[in-house]
């Protein structure tokens, strides 16, 4: 129901009563009389509501009916809202209230004003509380500034500023419980889970609907989520204590309404991650996915590594010819990066405005004109390259009429692939249609992340991150919309091996991007090692990366908790009484830990492990990620290889779950863990190995390895039908101890065993 | 010295730190050749106003430097169409990748009434043929600077008066030379700032790409982007890192050249 529906539904309030109603359908009951209501109780078959209305509004009862759980401790019922004066003589509170029943089809409510016959206090509190069949309480809170010349004539006739608390979620308090972990937003990008002691990001829309505020409790496998539609509050916090306890300034002149919360409190089953769930559902509900859906999309979700090519860089183009070098970036790519799955063609800025020749104009002075860069295009497909042109929307000194018609015309005769929208954070409809027009096929990738609403006509963007300190960072679009192409980049940073690391941890795209505008800016050789290492892998399990139900943060076994003590132990662990960490966490001294991402698809899964702490060993409680690291879900006879390393790994029970194990310590902050059906068998026969699959042995086999510096290198593929043999001339002498053979069908790498050779 | 926003260089751009200016009592000078002025050599302290990047939003910064340069003739002009054609005819010359060369040419020659108009379209190689044909050379950018800016580090080559009727800039395109003899500089040089840019000789390879600094600005101003070229009125001391494209977008209808000449001794 929005607030106009609302508004609506006031109109039509009726008369207070009910009775038949369906047990799908909520029911609102007023007692001890409908005249002087003192208790409102809302009912669905999922959830029991109770307010004890007074001064103030109290939450008596959130009754998850379907779990029995009561969130409320009825000795102790939390204010929905409250409201103070300035002043503290002021505090004259609240004393008189109206109670409005309302009615919006099947949806039942009722709005409680609350207001003050003391001049002294000028506002009226309006709380409005209602449910529909759904497992939520919706709630609508306001504040009015009501004062006015007739009725106040001395200073109340002005600007006041009133503080509002919600801090309802701190005082729910359902029996049994431990102290709960608790999801809050922190800064304009960030949100911290504060549990299990690892401090985590999350990267979120700058304009889009937020995460929900998340309290859970271990001890009654459920939480309280409450998701704010809207609200002229500033809903950034500095610590768990200051979003639980939520006290802010709310200004406001005569006249004027100050929305304090416009949204949901719901209860949940299980962990954070069912709050995470049914955010994204509600989410993907509200965006149009149907460009999405285009033929185009297919193909563009595939491309993961791409390099931005600067038309003048040498290392593309041969000045003394005067021709595209093609062939050779793309060769060199592939030796040092491990190959490009696109381009992004820049030609324009900074050379625009030394004459009046704007980008679309400069196509004419490029080798071979728009014809010549046809021809790069048509060869850059064939090899399976994508190619994006830039669209500079600043460009205006060719005084066109339509940009967007210049560069749909570009993009027309050239036969490119995508457009990159320069400066914008997504596309309009106009351009789309514009587009549409040449086109359909034709992608967007928009330079950052579009707006929420953007998502829907820019199924991609380029996100240029600039000196990632804070590790790692969970990116939520990533598992919001997996459909969308996130191509991670960083211009500036000489160091980019944090966001390097944050594009496994989150299986994402990269953008390669050495020339910036004419300064290079070059990747160390570590760099292209760990780009090509990655590249590799999400190419041979392309199946896993295009999965549409990516899940984030999987439980894992906490670090370097339990043994002895030590000064970073003392200096970081929670404060018993408020369950807190001092914020904010320096990011080198936050304690150990997992954190490892999911990427389940028809017959394997992949997992993405970032180990914060991984570079300081602590010897006085173990944080090396070895023995059990992560929960999971896949049956317990299938097999696990850390693909990253090529080591093996195992699937154990513990407490009655499974979870990934590992013998040795990771040798590095980032891995990937595959899981997948056990298909292969391998035989040792008189110092070589036999690598066998059952059936007719559809597919093929290879060996898969890496080098002493870590380059992934690759056997020759043969028929499964004759399995593959590995004598210890087939693994080259450069090839550490472990190889890994592969079984592919149809491209896909459908299970990797791991072989420890002789050496 | 970084300077993160505006024009803030010193209204102090160069310094004679030795006998730039004609001292009492020296011989006089050499007569220059016919259409070139002459600039006494000496040691100079030169501020050069640079562009972090192109179009990057005010972001300069100031370099210094104590150059010492010998007497040298300067064109009193841009090299015209005119003069172009003569060398044109006297060689035959034909670029090896000659995309856009002489593109406002009809044939072999410049358009009716354009004699005068500085020559355009040319890159630094075409250029360079022609001034090694005439005998002369490109200017590097110090000699550049100094015949534009004299010894007393003035802004603009008549003075520090922003004055832009002095200079062919803002303009919708380029005038005969010497149209403004307004803008006269210290050392009697024409058309130094507006007209056309000016190649110098500065071709620089960083590994990755071929760049020249261009000096003067010319008559074309993009507006409504901060992410442009820099262009109106221009000082003696602001130079363009111009990025070699293809030769096709190496020659410009804004960019043209004049040439020095050694004093000989």
């Amino acid at each position: 129901m929005t607030s106009r529906a609302i508004a609506v539904s006031l109109a039509l309030a009726s008369v207070l009563g009910f009775s038949a109603e369906l047990a799908a359908q909520p029911r609102l009951t007023l007692s001890p009389n409908e005249a002087v209501p003192r208790e409102l109780t809302l009912e669905n078959e999922h959830l029991l509501v109770r307010v004890q209305i007074g001064r103030y509004v109290y939450l008596t009862s959130l009754l998850d009916k379907v779990r029995g759980v009561q969130f409320v401790d009825p000795e102790q019922p939390p204010p929905l809202v409250k409201v103070g004066n300035q002043w503290h003589l002021l505090q004259v509170g609240f004393n008189v209230w109206q109670v409005t029943e309302l009615v919006d089809g099947a949806d039942r409510g009722a709005e409680i004003r609350l207001f003050s016959n003391s001049l002294e206090n000028p506002y009226h509190l309006v709380i409005r509380l209602w449910m529909s069949g759904a497992p939520e309480l919706r709630l609508h809170l306001s504040l009015e500034h009501r004062a006015d010349e007739e009725r106040h004539d001395m200073p109340y006739v002005s600007r006041r500023t009133a503080t509002v608390g919600l801090s309802l979620l701190r005082h729910l308090r359902p029996p049994g419980a431990s102290d709960p972990s608790v999801i809050f937003k922190k800064g304009l990008t960030h949100f911290h889970r504060d549990t299990e002691g690892v401090g985590m990001y999350f990267l979120r829309q700058a304009d889009g609907p937020g995460f929900p505020q998340v309290v859970s409790w271990p001890g009654i496998g459920g939480g309280v989520l409450l998701h704010r539609e809207a609200s002229d509050l500033d809903w950034s916090f500095d610590s768990a204590e200051d979003a639980l306890s939520f006290m802010r300034p709310a200004p406001l002149d005569p006249g004027e309404t100050f929305l304090i919360f416009e949204g949901v409190l719901r209860p949940f089953g299980g962990d954070w991650r069912a709050a995470f769930s049914w955010w994204r559902d509600r989410l993907r509900s509200e965006l149009d996915l149907s460009h999405y859906q285009r033929p185009g999309h297919a193909e563009y979700r595939k491309k993961v590594v791409g390099h931005f090519t600067m038309a003048f860089d040498h290392e593309f183009y041969d000045p003394v010819e005067n021709r595209y070098r093609l062939q050779d970036l793309l060769a060199r790519g592939e030796r040092e990066f491990g190959g490009y799955d696109s381009l992004l063609f820049w030609h324009g800025y900074p050379r625009l405005g030394v004459d009046p020749r704007d980008e679309w104009a400069m196509y004419q002075g490029l080798p071979g004109g728009l014809e010549g860069l046809r021809a790069l295009v048509t060869e850059a497909n064939r090899q399976g390259v994508w190619v994006f042109l830039s669209f500079n929307p600043w460009d205006v000194i060719g005084h066109r009429d339509d940009l967007g018609a210049a560069q749909a015309e570009v993009m027309a005769r050239t036969g490119a692939n995508g457009t990159y929208l320069d400066i914008m954070s997504g596309a309009t409809e106009r351009l789309r249609q514009t587009f549409d027009r040449v086109d359909p096929g034709i992608v967007f990738s928009s330079e950052n992340r579009p707006s929420f609403a953007g998502l829907a006509l820019s199924t991609g963007s380029q996100e240029d991150h600039e000196y990632v300190t804070e590790m790692p960072r969970l990116d939520l679009l990533r598992f919001v919309l997996p459909e969308h192409n996130i191509s991670n980049t960083e211009r500036m940073g000489r160091n980019r091996t944090n966001q390097i690391r944050n594009t496994i941890f989150n299986l994402v795209g990269f953008t390669v991007w050495e020339d910036i505008f004419g300064e290079i800016n070059r990747y160390s050789w570590d760099e292209r090692v760990l780009i090509t290492r990655y590249n590799r892998l999400v190419h041979d399990h392309m199946d896993a990366f295009l999965t549409l139900e990516p899940r984030p943060l999987l439980p894992t076994r906490p670090l370097g908790r339990s043994q002895g003590s030590s000064p970073h132990k003392s200096a970081w662990s929670p404060n018993p009484e408020t369950h807190d960490h001092p914020y904010p966490p320096p990011s080198d001294d936050r304690p150990s830990g997992l954190c490892v991402n999911a990427f389940p698809t028809s017959g394997k899964t992949l997992y993405s492990l970032y180990h914060h702490g991984h570079d300081n060993v602590d010897r006085f409680h173990d944080n090396r990620a070895r023995g059990r690291l992560f929960r999971v879900e896949v049956p317990a006879d299938w097999r696990v290889v850390n693909v990253w390393d090529g080591l093996p790994a195992e699937i154990i029970e513990w407490e009655g779950e499974r979870w990934v194990s590992v013998r040795s310590e990771l040798p590095d902050p980032s891995a990937v863990f595959v899981a997948m059906p056990r298909q292969i068998t391998i035989r040792e026969e008189a110092g070589s190995w036999r690598a066998t699959v059952p059936g007719p042995g559809e597919g093929t086999l290879r060996l898969a390895g890496m080098d002493t510096e870590r380059r992934p290198l690759y056997g020759e593929s043969v028929p499964a039908s004759g399995g593959l043999r590995i004598g210890p001339g087939d693994v080259p002498a450069n090839v550490d101890g472990y190889v890994m053979v592969q079984y592919l069908r149809e491209g896909d790498v459908t299970d990797v065993a791991v072989v420890r050779t002789s050496r | 010295m970084w300077q993160w926003s505006g024009r803030v260089a010193s209204w102090t751009a160069a310094v004679a730190l030795g006998p730039l200016g004609l001292i009492a009592g020296e011989p006089r000078p050499p007569a220059p050749p016919a259409g070139m002025v002459y600039v006494p050599g000496g040691e100079v302290k030169l501020e050069t106003f640079n562009r972090w990047r192109e179009g990057l939003l005010g972001q300069w910064y100031v370099t210094e430097e104590v150059v010492s340069i010998e007497a040298f003739f300067v064109d009193e002009t841009e090299v015209t169409n005119a003069r172009f054609k003569e060398f044109m005819d006297s060689t035959g010359y034909r670029p090896r990748l000659d995309d856009n060369f002489l593109r406002h040419w009809k044939g072999d020659t410049f358009p009716r009434g354009q004699a005068d108009y500085p020559v355009v379209w040319v890159d630094l190689e075409d250029a360079r043929a022609y001034a090694g044909w005439a005998g002369r050379q490109i200017p590097t950018e110090w000699q550049w600077q100094v015949a534009a800016q004299g010894t007393d580090g003035r802004l603009f080559p008549w003075g520090d008066d922003y004055d832009v009727p002095r200079a062919n800039v803002q303009s919708s395109g380029p005038r005969p030379v010497g149209s403004y003899p307004e803008g006269r500089s210290p050392y009697g040089c024409l058309d130094m700032v507006g007209n056309v840019w000016e190649w110098t000789d500065s071709k620089e390879d960083d590994g990755r790409h071929w760049f020249s600094y261009l000096r003067g600005g010319s008559w074309f101003q993009p507006v409504r982007s901060a992410w442009y070229t820099e262009g109106g009125l221009l000082t003696n001391n602001q130079r363009l890192k111009l990025w070699w494209l293809s030769p096709g977008l190496n020659r410009s209808e804004t960019i043209g050249f004049r040439c020095v000449r050694k004093v000989e001794k």
